[in-house]
């Protein structure tokens, strides 16, 4: 196979070369932090991210340090170029991440120390809390995002958002029968078990809900909680995080909740409804699906469950709330927020 | 005058005792029961038997037995795969092999369908007799993502053909399921429901597995090594082939509900798997 030698050769010296190149472009300049964070604020993301997540510590660390002087404006779009940074390595090197949260975090405190009483700042930097444990949580850094939970309520007592992550975590952290009541369904445990491995959690989705009665995340998590602990009050609550949520994934996963708490109840019809409102509010995931071709069998409507065990695999399945709820996600909407925020003058 | 027409036109088999339950006229009554029974003796498959050689109750009642063939219908074989990250690198490669001798080992009037799983759930390629684009899709397999075991088994249930082929769903898993919706007991209800027998190829033990196995009437294999996955997938072939088709009408059994049955042969001390029983919905 010479062709494909050669072909393979040529493709290696031009790899050599490419690499030379950046190593040689990386040496050749000095590491400009504040090329960088002009760049990321002028929306150039992408390229901003990915050289910074290049760069040894050493030199991002004086970055980090004369940044300390800048503008409120600087100090945003560093803190969020870190962010991405941390973002974007998650899934390969955690140590970098966590590195680059922290330095995030230096730029934040000098944020809050400069303008204490800037309505804006602060609304900044209680958004960054509330992404950031999000990260640690889709890696199951629970520990980390504890912490960063906690000191984001030092900061901004009663955030519901906060207090709805505390929750989350002792769901996905308590012990490992709690896990597997909060993430599976599988297995046997008795709901007063549940009750009061979940209790810490049900306290952290109350506080959510004293702050903001109509947190519609919190007010899901404890329905959950409650149907789990074969509490009678699952249903209402269920029922109202449908009302308050003004979010798909939200309602979405309250239909699919309702449906459960309804198939415990032997209304069955009741749980296919469910089930086919999923479907309507998120035609894209796979959960809804899975769930109703499961109680049309149930019901013995075998073409039916054949109908949407056929929709479920010619969608295309990119994402579910499903997954998300019982591993934890980004909080996209947030990290929208703040990179608008660090693009802003 | 329409349960006499239905006499006449429907062989009502297990699989269609399923179908039967979404036409009305059939929806409290079963006409025929189709059963995959192994027969072993020493982990060999017993050949040569015939229907009095069989003892069959349908909720306790004594059954007369119609036929007893043996490998005579095609095969309608759905390979559920599990395609999540863990496999990869030199399991993947087993997998992909053990898949094709499985497919290469089909014969002509049998068909083949893919199933993929990870936390999502892809029906690669529809049941077809058209193997080689089974083969095509399986060697483009790219493992990613977390495991649904339990929901992938669901759809492939709901997915089994509805026709008069002998349908083998082979489930092979390399881990613990992760991120499935349903809950065990709700999928073990639908393969009770679904006249669809269930091998099953894993490498770690898993409760939920053996209790599927033994509600379908299928069999577990355990991997030892990635290396043995194309003699085991060959073996679940092999013995679903060897299987009896075993026919009967039921009798002084009419009401709906699940039907717990007993299948045993008269003498030799044979070792037999089936379905334990099969569910009629009455009517509504």
């Amino acid at each position: 196979m010479p062709l494909d030698w050669r072909t393979h050769r040529l493709t290696s010296c031009c790899a050599l070369a490419v690499a030379l190149a950046v190593r040689t472009a990386v040496h050749a300049q000095p590491f400009d932090y504040d090329r960088l964070v002009t760049a990321y604020a002028a929306g150039q993301l992408g390229e901003a991210v990915s050289e910074l997540s290049r760069w040894p510590r050493e030199p991002i660390r004086h970055g980090v340090a004369a940044t300390v002087n800048a503008v409120g404006a600087r100090l945003r779009a560093a803190v969020m170029l870190h962010t991405d940074v941390a973002a974007s390595s998650l899934g390969s090197d955690l140590a970098v991440a966590e590195f680059h949260i922290n330095s995030a975090r230096r730029l934040l405190d000098v944020l809050a120390s400069r303008a204490p009483h800037d309505p804006r700042a602060r609304e900044f930097i209680t958004h960054w809390y509330e992404l950031a444990p999000s990260l640690l949580l889709v890696v199951r850094k629970l520990d980390r995002a504890a912490w960063l939970v906690q000191e984001g309520l030092d900061r901004s007592p009663n955030n519901p958002t906060l207090h709805t992550y505390k929750g989350i975590i002792v769901e996905m952290s308590g012990p490992v029968q709690t896990t597997v009541v909060a993430r599976g369904r599988g297995l046997a445990f008795s709901p007063a078990r549940a009750e009061k491995a979940l209790e810490p959690a049900t306290q952290e989705f109350r506080l959510a809900l004293k702050a903001d009665s109509r947190f519609a995340l919190a007010r899901l998590h404890l329905g959950r909680i409650h149907f789990l602990a074969d509490d009678n009050r699952a249903r209402a609550d269920l029922e109202q995080a449908l009302a308050d949520a003004t979010d798909p994934s939200t309602q979405y996963l309250a239909h699919l909740f309702l449906g459960e708490v309804a198939e415990r109840d032997k209304r069955q019809a009741d749980a296919l409804r469910e089930y086919e409102a999923a479907i309507a509010v998120g035609p894209r995931y796979q959960t809804g699906y899975v769930a109703a071709a499961r109680m049309a069998d149930a019901l013995g409507e075998s073409d039916r469950a054949r109908e949407l065990a056929m929709a479920c695999v010619a969608i295309e399945k990119n994402e579910d709330p499903w997954w998300d709820y019982q591993v934890g996600g980004v909080n996209l909407p947030m990290l929208h927020w703040l990179r608008q925020a660090a693009q802003a003058p | 005058m329409t349960r006499s027409l239905a006499l006449a036109t429907v062989v009502a088999c297990a699989a269609a005792v399923v179908h039967a339950q979404d036409r009305p006229v059939f929806r409290s009554s079963v006409e025929v029961v189709e059963l995959d029974v192994s027969v072993t003796r020493g982990g060999q498959p017993v050949g040569g038997l015939r229907a009095q050689d069989f003892s069959l109750t349908d909720n306790g009642v004594a059954q007369v037995i119609d036929s007893v063939t043996l490998d005579q219908l095609p095969l309608s074989v759905l390979l559920a795969l599990d395609t999540s990250q863990s496999v990869s690198g030199d399991r993947l490669r087993h997998l992909v092999d053990a898949g094709e001798g499985l497919l290469h080992s089909l014969r002509r009037d049998d068909r083949a369908g893919l199933l993929t799983f990870s936390h999502a759930i892809d029906l690669a390629v529809p049941m077809t007799d058209d193997v080689k684009q089974v083969v095509e899709r399986l060697r483009n397999i790219e493992p990613m993502g977390s495991t649904a075991l339990r929901d992938a088994v669901q759809i492939a249930l709901d997915l089994r053909p509805r026709d008069r082929t002998r349908t083998l769903l082979l489930v092979f898993t390399d881990g613990q399921d992760t991120s499935s919706w349903l809950s065990a007991s709700a999928v073990l209800d639908s393969a009770r429901r679904a006249a669809v027998v269930v091998h099953i190829v894993r490498v770690q033990s898993d409760t939920f597995l053996d209790r599927l196995a033994d509600v379908t009437g299928g069999r577990t294999w355990s991997a030892t090594s990635d290396r043995q996955l194309r003699e085991l997938f060959t073996r679940a072939l092999e013995e679903m082939r060897a299987r009896y088709l075993v026919t009967y009408m039921p009798r002084g059994v009419s009401k709906p509900g699940w039907h717990e049955l007993r299948v045993k042969v008269k003498s030799g001390g044979a070792d037999v798997t089936t379905r334990p029983g099969y569910f009629v919905t009455g009517a509504r």
